[in-house]
């Protein structure tokens, strides 16, 4: 008894523990959009609400006008985008 | 991705930038916004950074601080005693070293901002990029970001109510986030304004959608859409955000959004990974 048991623990470990499939019963619920949409919104990011500025020459003519030093950020990939 | 996180979100820092600094970023490896002549400029400002630099500099080109990392303290300190330093020139000409040659989004489309994240409660298994450990969680929990550029013609149809298959196909490369092995069967369907439906991927796991598409005289007005799926592990350098410490062989719930960017803001701008691509509109 205590063996099937342990058995049965395992089995249900090694389920839980592999692949976590959507089930056919799980759709997207107008709730969980919402919860969702505030979640993947890129306007709730601090670092996407700062003036950035997309090139170099707007960036110097943005500083000259508002007579601030420029902040820049090199990556491997553009920061504000896909990197 | 770790800078952004870890530096750029960071409450200080950005309340610094946002009253003291116009902020720039730009891409050292492909440099699609980028010209030859802003590379020639940049070179001894910071832009031959490797991987990843944060550098001050004034319009006309004074160099006031050189830093970057992934810890907000030390931008900070760099911040600050870059504007000590700082003078403001008044006297400066700015030429144009090419800004109309940067990759615009098409004239009358649309710029879909592209977001995934995973789930809360996932594991996170680190990797090389990760700083085998030390960058788990902040990877874990990251935001990815991308843009999708919508044509004229498929905004158009949009507006009316229907949802283009060229657009279908841009949308796809984005869907494989939530679709191991990529796309397989699109059954996403517009109705009234509802973009709902599910998309099966290559291994026959499904995602499902729930979107609004909503327009007024003839123009979108929104565009929303969520798409919830299974995501594996990518190892492409940290482009693919939280699945870069996805534990090796699972699926863990993933959730992707294409959200209509607000048109007014320069980082809407900000061009598409894909649009690299010469068949990118097609």
């Amino acid at each position: 008894m205590r063996k099937q048991t342990l058995f049965l623990v395992s089995l249900c470990l090694l389920l839980i523990d592999s692949s976590v499939g959507l089930g056919d019963d799980q759709t997207l619920s107008r709730a969980e959009f919402d919860q969702l949409h505030q979640e993947l919104n890129l306007k709730n990011q601090a670092w996407a609400s700062l003036p950035w500025k997309v090139t170099l020459t707007e960036a110097r003519e943005s500083a000259v006008k508002n007579g601030k030093p420029i902040f820049l950020v090199v990556n491997t990939g553009n920061c504000l985008g896909f990197v | 991705m770790i800078a952004r996180e870890a530096v750029l979100n960071n409450s200080e820092v950005v309340q610094l930038l946002r009253e003291h600094f116009v902020c720039l970023a730009v891409d050292n490896a492909d440099n699609l916004n980028l010209t030859v002549a802003d590379k020639e400029w940049l070179k001894d400002r910071g832009g031959q950074a490797c991987t990843q630099g944060m550098t001050v500099f004034t319009a006309g080109g004074t160099l006031l601080g050189t830093g970057g990392g992934y810890q907000p303290a030390p931008v900070k300190r760099m911040l600050e005693e870059s504007l000590k330093k700082f003078q403001p020139e008044t006297s400066i000409v700015v030429e144009d070293t090419g800004k109309n040659l940067i990759p615009r989004p098409p004239a009358g489309g649309l710029v879909l901002t592209v977001t995934w994240k995973v789930l809360a409660g996932a594991q996170a298994e680190s990797s090389p990029t990760s700083g085998s450990g030390t960058y788990d969680q902040l990877f874990l929990s990251s935001l990815g970001v991308d843009r999708l550029w919508v044509r004229k013609d498929e905004a158009g149809s949009l507006a009316t109510g229907q949802f283009p298959e060229s657009l279908r196909r841009r949308m796809a490369s984005h869907l494989k986030r939530v679709l191991p092995g990529g796309l397989k069967d699109d059954r996403l369907t517009l109705s009234a304004g509802r973009l709902a439906g599910s998309c099966i991927s290559m291994q026959d796991d499904r995602a499902e959608a729930l979107g609004f598409v909503e327009s007024r005289d003839g123009q979108v007005t929104r565009f929303d859409l969520i798409v919830k799926g299974l995501g594996v592990r990518s190892m492409d350098h940290g482009f693919s955000a939280g699945l870069t410490v996805l534990p090796q062989g699972k699926k863990v719930p993933v959730v992707l959004s294409f959200m209509l960017a607000d048109e007014n803001q320069d980082i809407s701008r900000t061009p598409p990974y894909r649009v690299r691509a010469a068949n990118y509109l097609e």
